[in-house]
């Protein structure tokens, strides 16, 4: 798991360069460092809006995040991986089968066509999660101000849901504004 | 003096003839003169002039022919201009005529003398033409030429009307005190030997004693000095006055100069700091997207983990392995042969057995380790959540206020550079002041020299005095002297103490008028000021002392006519002065005012508060007005106005006067 | 002895310190009527310089002085 390069081909690719620092023009807005940065974070932006997406071939743009990138970051994509096994109910599975394909189905030379299925749902996963990603900064890669007050804003908002805010108050807070 | 009509044949671009009435009605004393610059009111103006005085104020005063009857002059051939001024004045009515003849000979235009009539009309309708020998005494008896130049108004002199160092003479000529003053001067003193006191000193017999002689002389020559001295000194004084005012001027404006260099320092000082804070932000924006790097991750992970922490709880994964122990580490260990703890492990011995069960625990056998290890991550992953916001929330909130502050500098350093590029060059104002320190330097030591030079006579004279007094011999002859001498002496003191009680009543009295005038034009807290050489200063209070305050241009149009018409107000009154039985009456004619385009440059209050008090004022006003001024003064005026007038330029050569 | 000296015995030195008849009042004031007259009317007139007017004046004093009523 996570031994081989990846590439991403089509859209994603682009939004991938995007969201991304350019090493070429270290002056163009970004949101984060490394390649790998946004692969991680994608896959956790696809488990949390549910999202998923396939291959995109519609443009030739390519783009890839290499071994040893994972190499650096094993343990946190291996973490990913088995969260989203637990969470994912996409493919009906029984609890039990859950666990496994959490758990087992990567450590056990057995099941290795298992562990493939496996990896192609975690990464259409990083896939979506891609897509929301780009979708929520698309606008804010203008000028490095602008992402940084995108990102404060989604952290923000994010915290307040978690927290669990007074719709009622927000509601009319926004009221008054409008 | 009132006029009463204006003619003019072939004067300038006033073609053919042209003839023109005045009102004289005392209600309606005002004429009205429309047109517009260069449509021909100067030369209307001039006209005056030049029938009265022989002059023309204007450009090219040598060809005062039209232009269009000049060309058509055949050679040898002659033409004539002419005008006709005709007024009333202590009850006279006179006509004066004056006539020039043009004649064109090798080609050329020229003038020959003017040529100047001047009748009058009896009571009884009958007219007597003036002798020309007494021509110019009469017209100067009806307007003087000197004072003339205030009634006939020119808009360019409006600015220096009160300016004029001559004012002093002409005023107490318009106001009745040149009687007394020229009395005085002519009496003089017994220092000056052109004066009647003088001269009588000076025939004084001094029984050949040369040394009393010599003193007399000596006392004269020196006086004549002293009033050399005099004169220079004052223009000095007022050349001292211009340069401290222009010195005053000028230190002002580089004392803000000052304030640019602060200006200056304080901008640089700023822009360091906005360096500094720029670069202070740019470390804020790279701390704050690392935080965010680093921390994305458990961040957003929360709800994920929790979702995932639920579902193993129910689904109770046995996690009764030991932590990371996997069934490859047994594999090997049991391969090696020995344990860890030391035990030999011999193929189907019971240690070995009891390792081989433990795989069933562990992974993959047994994912408990694994699930273990991963509720564990989950947890320390967990409590970070507020923390990581707050730290991000923080460096932005810093950085916004880092934003701000470079903002608010910014907007700093614009206004500044406003003020600092807002001011001039200062460079030619400092010459130009050390210039002036020096000229004030040498004018102050002239001062001081004349001065000097002024008390050495003075001290000289006394000594002469004295030498003088003490050789005079009493002859009879001297006697009669010392007796005209006496009365002379006695009259000129009674003059003088006559004088200096009805110049002070009247400089009061005209203060007061061009005040009450002066407010009916312009409101506000300013109040007119005139001093013993009648130069008019406007005063405004400030925190209860009154101070000379600057004026505008239309401030001082304002108080210049408050001048001329308080001037012509105060004419109408009379000077009593009681000498025995006799009262003798030192009062002057009335005048009117004739004026061209005194509203230019006045704006629309200034204009319709002149408007309304000169014809009260005078006696008759006669207007030369811009049309465009005229849309403001007519509302307030046209119940005064008697007549009215149009001009209109047909060519350059050719402007036409029509009536209403 | 020169007059001079005589005087310059008495203590006199000055011109008003001589015997003078007092001015009469009514020659007083017909000189200032007939001075102010002729300043006024060259006032008007402008005929006349200065050293002419002084010239007057002169002479009206003096006439003025020497008239017996």
């Amino acid at each position: 798991m996570f031994e081989h390069d990846y590439t991403l081909t089509g859209k994603h690719a682009t939004y991938l360069k995007q969201l991304a620092k350019d090493k070429e023009n270290k002056n163009r807005p970004y949101i984060f460092d490394r390649y790998i940065d946004v692969y991680m974070n994608a896959a956790i932006f696809g488990l949390l809006y549910g999202r998923t997406a396939e291959k995109d071939n519609e443009s030739k743009d390519r783009a890839r995040v290499y071994a040893d990138a994972f190499a650096t970051e094993r343990e946190n994509c291996t973490f990913l991986y088995r969260l989203a096994m637990l969470i994912d109910k996409t493919i009906a599975v029984s609890p039990e089968e859950r666990v496994d394909r959490a758990f087992r189905d990567d450590a056990d030379e057995k099941s290795k066509d298992k562990l493939a299925q496996n990896m192609g749902l975690f990464n259409s996963y990083v896939l979506g999660g891609i897509e929301v990603l780009y979708e929520k900064f698309r606008d804010s890669l203008i000028t490095t101000d602008d992402c940084i007050t995108c990102a404060y804003e989604l952290m923000k908002d994010f915290i307040e849901e978690i927290q669990g805010i007074s719709y009622e108050e927000k509601l009319s807070e926004l009221m008054k504004q409008l | 003096m009132l006029f009463k009509t204006l003619q003019m044949v072939n004067f300038r671009q006033y073609k053919g003839e042209t003839k023109i009435a005045f009102s004289c009605d005392e209600e309606k004393n005002v004429t009205i003169i429309l047109g517009d610059n260069t449509f021909g009111k100067t030369t209307l103006l001039q006209a005056f002039n030049w029938c009265l005085y022989g002059e023309a104020l204007l450009e090219n005063p040598d060809m005062l022919l039209n232009f269009d009857v000049a060309s058509k002059l055949l050679e040898n051939a002659s033409t004539d201009i002419e005008v006709e001024v005709t007024l009333i004045h202590s009850g006279i009515e006179y006509i004066l005529t004056r006539t020039q003849k043009y004649q064109k000979k090798n080609g050329k235009i020229i003038g020959l003398n003017p040529s100047i009539k001047v009748s009058y009309k009896e009571k009884d309708g009958q007219t007597e033409s003036i002798k020309d020998t007494k021509i110019e005494t009469v017209i100067n008896t009806i307007l003087p030429k000197d004072l003339s130049t205030y009634f006939f108004f020119d808009t360019e002199r409006v600015g220096t009307i009160s300016d004029r160092k001559d004012l002093a003479e002409s005023v107490k000529g318009l106001l009745g005190l040149s009687t007394l003053d020229n009395s005085i001067k002519h009496l003089g003193t017994k220092q000056n030997k052109k004066t009647v006191i003088g001269q009588y000193y000076s025939s004084m017999d001094i029984d050949g004693d040369s040394k009393a002689k010599e003193a007399l002389n000596r006392i004269q020559d020196t006086q004549t000095r002293r009033e050399v001295i005099s004169t220079q000194l004052d223009t000095v004084v007022s050349e001292i006055n211009h340069y401290e005012n222009r010195k005053e001027q000028l230190d002002s404006i580089l004392r803000d100069n000052q304030t640019t260099a602060a200006l200056q320092k304080k901008k640089e000082n700023i822009e360091g700091l906005v360096v500094k804070e720029l670069a202070a932000q740019e470390e804020t924006r790279r701390a704050l997207i690392a935080d965010f790097n680093a921390d994305s991750l458990p961040f957003y992970s929360q709800p994920l983990l929790k979702q995932a922490s639920d579902f193993l709880h129910e689904v109770k994964v046995d996690d009764k392995g030991i932590k990371d122990l996997t069934r490859p580490t047994l594999l090997d260990i049991i391969n090696r042969g020995r344990c860890i703890c030391g035990c030999e492990l011999l193929e189907g011995s019971e240690a070995v057995n009891n390792i081989k069960n433990e795989m069933s625990f562990v992974p993959p056998e047994s994912i408990g380790n694994t699930v273990r290890n991963y509720r564990e991550n989950m947890r320390s992953l967990g409590r970070n959540s507020d923390r990581i916001f707050n730290g991000i929330k923080t460096r932005y909130e810093e950085l916004y206020r880092q934003k701000v502050r470079v903002q608010d500098w910014n907007d700093e350093l614009i206004d500044i550079s406003d003020i600092i590029q807002g001011k001039e060059n200062m460079k030619r104002f400092e010459t130009e002041l050390i210039d002036v320190k020096q000229r004030l330097r040498d004018l102050n030591a002239k001062k001081e020299r004349l001065i000097r030079e002024d008390e050495v006579k003075k001290s000289d004279i006394e000594r002469y005095q004295k030498v003088y007094d003490s050789l005079v011999v009493v002859s009879s002859r001297n006697k009669n002297f010392m007796t005209y001498i006496k009365y002379a002496e006695e009259i000129r003191d009674w003059l003088i103490a006559t004088y200096k009680e009805k110049e002070t009543c009247i400089r009061e009295e005209l203060e007061e008028k061009v005040n009450s005038i002066f407010e009916q034009m312009y409101h506000g807290h300013r109040r007119v000021s005139i001093d013993s050489k009648y130069q008019v200063t406007l005063l405004t209070t400030i925190a209860d002392k009154e101070v000379a305050s600057g004026e505008s241009e239309g401030l001082n149009r304002v108080k210049n006519f408050a001048f001329i018409a308080g001037l012509v107000a105060l004419a109408k009154n009379k000077i009593i002065s009681k000498t025995g039985e006799n009262e003798f009456d030192l009062s002057s004619e009335p005048y009117p005012l004739v004026m061209d385009a005194p509203f230019s440059n006045a704006d629309e209050i200034h204009i319709s508060n002149i408007s309304r008090v000169l014809p009260e004022v005078a006696e008759q006003v006669i207007m030369f007005v811009m049309k465009k001024d005229w849309r403001y003064a007519e509302p307030v005026m046209s119940t005064r106005v008697g007549l009215k007038y149009t001009l209109n330029k047909l060519s350059e050569q050719h402007s036409v006067l029509k009536g209403e | 002895m020169p007059i001079i000296l005589q005087l310059m015995k008495k203590g006199v030195t000055k011109m008003s310190d001589t015997e003078l008849n007092d001015l009469n009042d009514k020659k007083l004031n017909q000189m200032k009527v007939d001075i102010l007259k002729v300043e006024q009317q060259n006032l008007k007139t402008r005929e006349k310089s200065y050293d002419v007017m002084v010239e007057e004046i002169n002479k009206i004093i003096v006439a003025e002085v020497n008239k017996s009523y």
